[in-house]
């Protein structure tokens, strides 16, 4: 059973019948066994009878004719009229549709070139590597024109890519091949360094990338 | 004492036709709801002379502005608390709460409607009419204007957050303090 310091301050509301419902059954039930609470229940009750009673009503002849002349001896305009409300919001609401619509535009266009864009180059960056990759062929010995044909690269064991440092401390044979005259921008050379004649570095500026080639290890 | 007008399903024809400058229509509802207008007015100011004059000043303010009520509240609460508003407004600027004290509250209780005859009842209503109201003067005129809103114009707690601009909570704390403290002045009206 609730205490009565709970139930005191719904006492008021449980008299208007602005309690939840399952407060509503709480207090009754309460009351229903709590003599010092039913009394004070009663004593509210007591208090707004009394209130009702005691205040005086004025007199209200003539109350609504009264009005109509005051406003009509002020010359007052009559209300504004209701289609000049509506031309007024269809106006407003049609601006506020249009600014709504265009910031709205304007976010998606901000989402797709923060999040959109940026994957649509990665993918776009994976493909050039992929076609170069399949398409570069290197040599070691001498700055050389390459062609497609002329040496078939080593089996690729490791790759890096994006800028990654190639750790083959290679300072001595440094090759710098020409570009590709086949015309495919993808398979440009523009440097190979390397010690080992048998590891190939091919490093390319213009997309950052880093392709470390190394041989299969025979068994 | 009349309840809550009943809001009949006309109501939006006979505004529609008063926002279109029908003052015919307009006096209609003047009619509805000018006992409720004057006894928020009251509520707050205590005075039912000033309470009639603030009404009449309520439904003038009202016909100027009916074209900006959007019926985003009923119009009886929109009534209500332009009622409210001058009625505060008039409070603070004539103090008049203050001056019902004494003789002239005893006064102002002589020029109250009373059934006819000077019987026993009449004079025993008469002292015990004396005596809430002098309760009522205790009240501060906020926790006053909340119980009569309630217990006399029967507003809901809604309405009355709305009337007043005050939240909800402060309503029901507001009313729970003025019931007890009228329990207490009032003490000895449980026991008759």
């Amino acid at each position: 059973m609730a205490r009565c310091e709970d139930i005191e301050l719904l006492l008021g509301p449980f008299e208007d019948g602005e309690l939840e419902p399952h407060e509503m059954q709480e207090v009754a039930r309460h009351t229903a066994t709590c003599p010092a609470c039913d009394l004070a229940l009663a004593g509210y009750r007591t208090i707004a009878v009394a209130l009702r009673g005691s205040q005086p009503i004025p007199a209200l002849e003539g109350f609504a004719t009264g009005v109509m002349a005051r406003i009509q001896s002020m010359h007052l305009p009559p209300p504004v009229p209701e289609t000049r409300w509506h031309w007024y919001d269809t106006v407003t609401g049609w601006f506020t549709n249009t600014v709504m619509m265009g910031g709205l535009a304007a976010a998606v266009a901000i989402v797709t070139a923060i999040v959109v864009t940026p994957e649509a180059a990665k993918l776009l960056h994976m493909r050039e590597a992929h076609a170069q990759k399949s398409e570069v062929v290197a040599s070691i010995a001498t700055p050389v024109q390459v062609s497609k044909p002329a040496i078939a690269a080593p089996p690729i064991n490791n790759v890096a890519s994006n800028d990654e440092e190639s750790d083959t401390g290679g300072s001595g044979n440094q090759v710098v091949a020409a570009a590709d005259n086949s015309g495919d921008a993808g398979t440009e050379i523009s440097s190979l360094q390397s010690d080992n004649p048998s590891v190939a570095v091919w490093t390319s500026p213009n997309d950052k990338t880093t392709v470390v080639w190394v041989p299969d290890q025979q068994p | 004492l009349s309840k809550e007008p009943r809001h009949d399903v006309d109501e939006t024809e006979i505004l529609r036709r008063a926002k279109a400058g029908d003052s015919q229509a307009f006096s209609l509802l003047v009619e509805r709801y000018q006992r409720r207008v004057v006894g928020v007015a009251q509520a707050v100011v205590h005075n039912p002379d000033d309470a009639v004059e603030l009404a009449q000043e309520t439904f003038v303010r009202a016909y100027e502005n009916l074209g900006k009520f959007e019926s985003r509240s009923s119009f009886s609460t929109w009534l209500y608390r332009i009622a409210a508003n001058l009625a505060i407004d008039f409070r603070r600027r004539e103090g008049r709460h203050t001056m019902l004290r004494g003789e002239e509250a005893e006064t102002e209780l002589d020029r109250l409607p009373s059934p006819r005859g000077n019987s026993f009842q009449e004079t025993a209503r008469g002292e015990l009419n004396k005596r809430i109201h002098d309760a009522l003067e205790e009240l501060t005129p906020e926790h006053r204007a909340v119980i009569l809103l309630r217990e006399v114009e029967g507003l809901s707690y809604d309405e009355i957050s709305e009337v007043l601009q005050c939240p909800r909570g402060t309503v029901m704390s507001r009313l729970h303090y003025a019931r007890n403290r009228l329990k207490t002045i009032l003490q000895d009206l449980e026991s008759e």
